[in-house]
This record gives structure tokens, sequence and C-alpha cells, in this order.
């Protein structure tokens, strides 16, 4: 994210270009008009996606489709440089091709869209934001790593930094919670849920895409459900906790620790707030996460309620391209 | 202490040990939501207005005469790392 921090690119982006950002997973397979258009545009520069390779990469581009600058590159400067040498060409064209409304772009009916390569928040689901970072244990407390202590010093993604994904869950879910704290009981959390927050949360995503855990995977799981007494009456306050222990088969990579947080509905609100910790040491890395910490270090995982208002709170989880194995992560 | 009993000795040892470990103390979850937070500088790009839909960005440009800039990666790019 270190380009977008630096001010003057962030204020070119705002006020020169319309600044949009997809998953390319989804982008180079969708059968549909954002699907071609976008293949279209990929299919000016280098990256042809010859047999279904990826797409990815910085591209600037007129409404019409004509491709006006690409790089792949995380240097500020040459992003920076792109970016000029992008409007330059975009000044060069004829008013039809650049123009304010000079380009009409159809609209596209909602069932026109490729469903099996589009995520789209819907009205009865609950953004969570769920943010992870490796962390160094200080006393009996936690610390940053602000070093990379181990690992290849030139890896782009050195692990440092805080890795943010979207944890999605249905409100029938939510009130299904409700409903077993009335009991005044301690409840298991229902399971599909639980399993979803395992699976395809509880993951190092510090460094990149994550291994997601298989069922077999988890071989503890004991997440519960505690009715509280509220603080502020009116209010409703369920702590959510429990151990977990993630591990492949071949030991070499796993996750062991503890959740503890609480869901609250505000008195006078129906707004859910999740607000938990997972904290716990993990080892090993996945395919597309190389340079993990030597050993066994403390990883934590922040789960808190995301705005919904907000366009980037509302990016699908990682987890769910396959969306069925998401909703339904215990089957 | 008899030969038998020393499993359940070591089993209760186990058990206690393990009931400490799966405490998170109100100390440390503060701490560790603190850590785990994004800063500002942190999420400089939050500055941006994104969109998130590559068709709605198109209609953009087209109606305000603007470029497009498309941040395309494996993983979403605002929701991955």
């Amino acid at each position: 994210m270190s380009v977008f921090s630096r001010p003057d690119i962030r204020k070119i982006l705002q006020e020169r270009f319309i600044v949009v950002a997809a998953d390319d997973w989804y982008q180079r397979r969708r059968d549909d008009d954002v699907g071609r258009f976008f293949r279209a545009v990929a299919d000016q520069g280098p990256r042809k996606g010859r047999n279904g390779s990826t797409r990815q990469g910085r591209y600037v581009f007129t409404a019409s489709g004509k491709l006006l600058g690409y790089n792949n590159n995380r240097d500020p400067d040459r992003i920076m440089k792109m970016l000029e040498e992008s409007l330059e060409a975009f000044s060069d064209l004829p008013e039809d091709d650049r123009g304010a409304g000079a380009v009409k772009v159809p609209q596209i009916p909602p069932t026109a869209h490729d469903s099996r390569y589009q995520r789209v928040l819907e009205p009865d689901t609950l953004p969570v934001k769920v943010y992870t970072r490796g962390l160094k244990k200080n006393g009996g407390g936690y610390d940053l790593c602000d070093q990379l202590e181990t690992g290849p010093k030139d890896l782009r993604h050195t692990g440092l930094d805080i890795a943010v994904d979207h944890l999605w869950i249905r409100h029938s879910e939510v009130e299904e919670i409700l409903q077993l704290a009335k009991t005044g009981k301690e409840n298991a959390l229902p399971i599909d849920l639980s399993m979803r927050i395992a699976r395809y949360h509880l993951v190092d995503n510090t460094r990149g895409e994550p291994s997601h855990w298989r069922s077999k995977e988890v071989r503890v799981l004991d997440l519960r459900l505690t009715p509280c007494t509220p603080e502020t009456p009116g209010e409703q306050v369920i702590r959510i906790h429990g151990p977990f222990h993630l591990e492949t088969k071949n030991k070499q990579r796993g996750y062991r620790g503890d959740i503890d947080g609480t869901l609250t509905i505000p008195s006078g609100t129906d707004q859910p707030l999740f607000h938990m910790v997972a904290i716990g040491n993990h080892w090993g890395e996945g395919p597309y996460t190389p340079g993990a910490r030597v050993g066994k270090t403390p990883l934590a995982v922040v789960f808190a309620v995301a705005a919904r208002s907000q366009t980037v709170d509302r990016i699908p989880p990682q987890g769910i391209r396959w969306a069925n194995g998401y909703w339904n992560a215990a089957n | 202490m008899t030969f038998r009993s020393v499993p359940l000795v070591v089993l209760i040892l186990v058990v206690v040990s393990f009931s400490t470990q799966a405490e998170i103390t109100k100390a440390q979850f503060e701490q560790i939501s603190r850590l785990c937070h994004p800063s500002d500088s942190d999420e400089g790009w939050r500055g941006i207005e994104w969109e998130i839909d590559l068709w709605a960005a198109r209609g953009r440009a087209a109606r305000e005469g603007k470029p497009v800039f498309l941040w395309e990666m494996d993983g979403h790019p605002l929701g991955c790392t």
C-alpha cells in the first residue's frame, strides 16, 4: 500500500483519474461484458493471459477501452511516471474519445453478469473487517515486529504490515446467535460460522494470498457463546470465545491459539458490533506466502465490524471465490 | 504416589496448563486490538475514492471525461494484503 500513501500519487489519482481496484481471479474469468471489456484492454498490453494466466498490474485506459499505460511495479516513481505519460496520451486523443459524455457506456442488467465470477455484498450480509498481523512476545503482552527477523530480505511482502480481509456474516446467523443467547446458557457458535472463521480467516495473509484450511485440518475448534451482563442497560452482549488448532497433515503449517471477544447489540439499534481477537502461534507458509518467520511465532487476527457505507468495506472475502464452500464451511 | 496415579496427575497438569493458556487477558485484548488497527499512514490509500466495480468506473470515466486507473491483482488489492 506504500505507493498510495505518497501524497502526490494520491492527489493525481484523485483529481485526474477514475480509480478502481479489482481481483484479477474474477476479472480474467468472467464471461460477460465486464470480463470481455477488461480482457480487450489487457490484450493491448503485455499481460495477455495466455492459458488463463494472471493479468495483474496497473492499467490506465479510456472509457472506450483504449490502453494508455501499464506497469506491474511497486516503485512509486515508476508509477508516477506511468500516470503522467498516460495523461499526456489521453490529452492527445480526439475530443470524441475523451470528452465528458463523448463515450456512451450501456447499463448492464444484473442478470447479465456472470454470477460465477461476481461477489456482491447483499443487504442481508454483515461485513466485518479482519486485520491480521505478525507480532512478537513482550513480557506478558505483545509488540510489533518492526524488522524482518528471518526470511529473504528482498521479499516484496515482508509480512510486517497489517493484512486486511473481510468476514461476511448473514443477518440470519446473527439472529441465530441472539436466539441461542436468550436461553441464558453457554452454547456452541453455529457451526458454519465457526468453521468459516477458522478455515478462511484464521490464516496468515500478511505476505500475499493465503492458503485456507481444509475441513480435516481443523484439529480443534470450540467457539462458544456466553451471554454477558451488559454494562449499559438495554444492550445485548454475548461473549464469543474458545480455542482453535489448525494444522496441515504434514505439520508444516499450523496455527494454534484462542479467540475471545464480543458481539454487542447496542441499545436502541439492531446493528451488530463484532469485536474479537484471535492470538496464537503460527508456523509455515503457503505457495503464495513465502518468507514466513522461522518457527512458531505470534500471529494476531482482529475482527471489527465494518462501516458498510464505504466502498472499500464492501470488498468480498478472499475466501469466497468458492461461494458455497465459504457459506457452508462446515461441509 | 503409586504408579497408576501418575497419568492422572499428568492429565490434571495438562488440563490446568491448557485452561491457563486459553485466557486472553483484557490488557492483551486491548493491546492486540490497538497493534492490529491500521493507522492513517497504513491506509493512505483510503484517501482515494476507489470504485470496486469496473463497469461503474468505466461509466464515471465516460461521464466525467477522465481516464480509468485500474489496479488489478490476484487477491483484491484493497481487501487482501
